[in-house]
């Protein structure tokens, strides 16, 4: 039982038929189950961030619908979104997107407050997520005291604390050395493993992307195709590394 | 592309940032000169040797200046914050610091020039609307429009002070600070500075001591002297006790942790608000203090003056008669004063024996009139009895104490009465329009026998009502004009060597309408000058506050923005807008409005304190209430503006 789906999703910028009209998107269809952890990859252009606004409700398709748990959310309107958004999922940004008069912890629970959760439950939970991530050391620090690294985690703190079914996360490494991306990434796996949460990541780090368990290519609005995890990660990474190229050079044949 | 070049485009990219701060420095430019175009004005200048206004300038000038100071560097402070991370980055790629300090310069030097082009401008347009507005709707003829240099330098001067001192620090700054620093300076900014809820208190102990200080020296004519060292200790206090006051109520919502998540978003913004606008939010306490303040003394200065004409005039028109002064047929005195649109309601006359006496003490020569208790009693419905034998003084007039006794000692010339005459009693007290002395009340058998041994002459007193006294100042001025023409042919009756008593003052009119007239023109350039500053003041602190919001408009946009991006409804955005503006905008009004209620009291010890007075407190209600409602309607105007430009977009 797939808990998203999206059938045929065509997103065209501008008037349709028009002269200036781009189609980012051309007809997509994606099923992803409870659990799953997807990288969707792709060259610049691709659609990747289109597909991945659309999913989450923040743009409209031009056509087509977004099934998630059983909600059409492309019918879902203002307000109604948002509170989907905020209760069913959780987002992470490549910019990190907290507020710099917030402290950690309370960035952390800020999705928790507007439900109006009590205050026990909001500890409780700060500190169960902030164990999982390892930032309880910092708390209580500012945003701009602590590092990128340590503010992605309590960017993906944020995103789990309302439970949320599934998580999106937008190019969460783009900002990040190497080790941050590393451990960022591990939060992720850990958020799968552990609290069973789908995890759709939009990347081009294949570094990243070899976390997951699947990897759905785009090319011109379209999947080009999909490569599913067998064995380790290194291995995965390998695969990922190899296909891309393949796929690379097929898009630069002149 | 040359670094000039390359410059200008910048310019052109962050034009509203320019702007921005370009309307700022013409905003100070521009009341400051309104301002100085009041103090340095010929008519003021004037009176300010009379010291009458002295006092009504001071508060609003020391709030100017701590107003310009604090207000440009703010701005320039807003404006420097954005540009110090292009500084950091041109030094990087291999900037002098000369560069650096010619470009702050040259920029700089651009934007204090048009400020003060645009800003006298403004200033000019601006003050010559005020003066004729204001002088159209008071109908005041005493104070015209005129400009000096006076005006231009003290203006010029001040800004150009305060504006370099600004540049100053930043570039002292700039050179000195760590290069890192500099780059992250957007940022940094925004730590959460000292926080001491001890210095809040300290702050507010400069607030209450100020104000007792005030209460204690205000006492009779030396309080304007003292007047600004309280206005700047209070002006102090205030910054402290604001600038701790959101970390002192966030301290204490935290001991309640539900409330504390519960509006986490709004109060966190308050903090960092807060200390943002900090002198912002002082400065527009005090505007809003020194517009009730004065408001209310504008407003009781009027009423009371109208109260008063009312109560020494319980006739409209009043005059002194005898055979040959002012002495006109019923017919002709008709003629005058009972006109087809303003009949006349009423005509009651009071026989009298007016004669002069010299007083005792001082050695002037007063005048009384004398008069029979009955007919008396009978015109102003009293019931005083008076023993033959006795009489009672009744200087009708208001008196500083009504329960004095005030003695009188009748004294006769060479005349003797066989009888002697004993003062009963005083009646201090309004009766009757006072026509130039004071009443001796006798006996009706007495007022015959005494006659003869007083020095003076019969006369009759003319009371008369019109249906409508403010549309009778015409009538006033023929009437006048008709008894000049009788009483230039007939010899003066009163010694023309003594000042005390003369035919002008014992025969002119006591009217309502004539003592509303020089009431107006005496009064009205104090009047003028407090409904000058206090409009001023009003449209100062909506600017200002207005443009403090409106500054960070982008920075908010994002803020929200973000939060829209994971699951912050739109109702949910309106309203924690909603709690934010909110303490913005009514602390400073409650804090202004309790500041102006306090130095109110304590300036009341001049007209014998607040109780004796509880007819000030009636007038601060209504001001104060009135600014409120203001405040409320611009609350929502604010509102609707921000949701407006925060939500555009979502």
């Amino acid at each position: 039982m797939p808990i998203l789906e999206a059938g045929n999703i065509v997103k065209v910028y501008g008037e349709s038929g028009q002269e200036h009209s781009t189609t980012a998107l051309k007809g997509l269809d994606l099923s992803i189950n409870k659990g799953d952890f997807i990288a969707i990859m792709g060259p610049s252009g691709s659609g990747k961030s289109t597909l991945l606004n659309i999913l989450s409700g923040m743009d409209q398709p031009t056509s087509g619908v977004v099934t998630i748990k059983d909600e059409k959310i492309s019918e879902l309107k203002g307000d109604d979104l948002a509170l989907f958004r905020r209760r069913e999922l959780g987002f992470i940004f490549q910019d990190f997107n907290l507020l710099d008069s917030l402290t950690v912890k309370e960035n952390i629970i800020l999705p928790m407050v507007l439900e109006g959760k009590s205050a026990d439950e909001m500890d409780k939970r700060a500190v169960y997520l902030s164990g999982l991530f390892g930032i309880e050391s910092i708390l209580n620090q500012y945003p701009y005291q602590i590092s990128g690294g340590q503010q992605q985690r309590t960017a993906v703190s944020r995103a789990l604390v309302n439970e949320p079914g599934i998580i999106l996360a937008d190019e969460p490494t783009g900002n990040l050395d190497s080790s941050s991306s590393a451990a960022i990434m591990e939060c992720f796996e850990k958020v799968v493993e552990e609290l069973s949460t789908t995890v759709i990541l939009v990347t081009h780090d294949v570094f990243a992307a070899s976390y997951s368990q699947r990897v759905v290519f785009l090319q011109d609005g379209a999947i080009h195709s999909s490569i599913q995890k067998q064995g380790s990660r290194e291995s995965f990474l390998k695969q990922i590394i190899d296909h891309q190229r393949t796929f690379g050079g097929a898009s630069h044949v002149f | 592309m040359s670094f000039n070049q390359m410059v200008r485009k910048m310019i052109r990219h962050d034009a509203r940032k320019y702007i921005f701060y370009l309307v700022c420095n013409s905003l100070a430019v521009m009341l400051f000169f309104i301002y100085a175009a009041l103090f340095y004005n010929d008519d003021v200048t004037k009176a300010k040797m009379a010291e009458t206004i002295q006092y009504a300038l001071i508060i609003p000038g020391i709030a100017l200046i701590v107003f310009t100071v604090f207000f440009i560097s703010h701005a320039h402070h807003l404006f420097i914050k954005s540009r110090k991370r292009e500084f950091g980055l041109f030094r990087t790629l291999g900037m002098t610091n000369r560069d650096v300090v010619k470009l702050l310069v040259m920029e700089n030097g651009l934007i204090a020039c048009l400020s003060i082009i645009t800003g006298l401008l403004s200033g000019l347009l601006f003050s010559r609307l005020f003066f004729s507005l204001l002088t159209t709707v008071l109908n005041i003829q005493t104070i015209s429009y005129g400009l000096n240099v006076q005006m231009f330098a003290a203006t010029i001067m001040v800004y150009l002070l305060v504006f370099a001192t600004a540049v100053g620090r930043t570039l002292y700054m700039i050179l000195t600070q760590n290069l890192i620093l500099t780059l992250k300076s957007d940022r940094v900014g925004e730590v959460v500075k000292l926080n001491s809820p001890l210095l809040g208190g300290i702050g507010a102990g400069l607030i209450i001591f100020s104000v007792a200080g005030l209460y204690l020296t205000y006492t009779g004519n030396q309080g304007d002297d003292y007047i600004f060292i309280w206005m700047i200790l209070t002006m102090v206090g205030l910054y402290f006790s604001i600038n701790q006051l959101s970390s002192l109520l966030i301290k204490m919502v935290k001991k309640s942790k539900r409330m504390y998540y519960k509006n986490l978003l709004s109060l966190s913004s308050l903090d960092y608000k807060f200390k943002q606008l900090t002198s912002t939010l002082m400065l527009v306490s005090v505007m809003i203090m020194v517009t009730v303040l004065y408001s209310t003394i504008v407003l009781f200065t009027y009423l009371d003056t109208a109260r008063q004409i009312e109560e020494r005039h319980p006739y409209d028109l009043a005059f002194l008669q005898t055979a040959e002064k002012n002495q006109l047929t019923e017919e002709q005195l008709y003629s005058i004063v009972d006109t087809e649109e303003n009949h006349v309601q009423a005509h009651d006359t009071l026989p009298v024996f007016t004669f002069f006496q010299e007083d005792e003490y001082a050695g002037w020569i007063s005048t009384f009139h004398l008069v029979s208790v009955q007919t008396f009693n009978q015109i102003t419905s009293n019931s005083i009895e008076v023993k033959a034998g006795e009489y009672i003084f009744h200087p009708n007039q208001p008196a500083a104490d009504p329960d004095g006794a005030y003695e009188f000692q009748l004294k006769f010339e060479g005349k003797a009465p066989a009888q002697s005459y004993i003062q009963d009693d005083t009646f201090v007290q309004s009766t009757l329009n006072y026509l130039g002395g004071e009443f001796i009340l006798v006996n009706e058998e007495d007022f015959d026998a005494l006659k003869t041994h007083l020095n003076g002459f019969d006369a009759t007193m003319n009371f008369i009502n019109v249906a409508d006294w403010k549309s009778a100042f015409e009538v006033t001025r023929n009437l006048e004009a008709a008894f000049a023409a009788v009483n230039q042919r007939t010899p003066s009756v009163t010694s023309e060597a003594d000042e005390g008593t003369s035919d002008e003052r014992l025969f002119s009119v006591a009217s309502k309408m004539e003592d509303a007239a020089i009431n107006r023109q005496t009064d009205g350039l104090t009047f003028f000058v407090i409904s000058f500053l206090s409009v001023l003041f009003l449209i100062g602190s909506f600017v200002i506050l207005y443009l403090n919001l409106f500054s960070n408009i982008e920075k908010e946009r994002l803020r929200f923005s973000n939060l829209h991006r994971i699951g912050v409804t739109v109702p949910e955005i309106k309203k924690a807008i909603a709690k934010e503006l909110i303490p913005v905008f009514f602390i400073p009004t409650l804090t202004g409005i309790t500041l102006a209620l306090l130095y109110m009291i304590a300036m009341a010890t001049d007209i014998g304190g607040i109780l004796q007075n509880p007819d000030v407190l009636v007038n601060f209600a209504v001001i104060a209430g009135v600014y409120f409602i203001l405040q409320i309607g611009f609350y929502f105007y604010s509102k609707w503006r921000m949701v407006a430009a925060v939500v555009k977009g979502f």
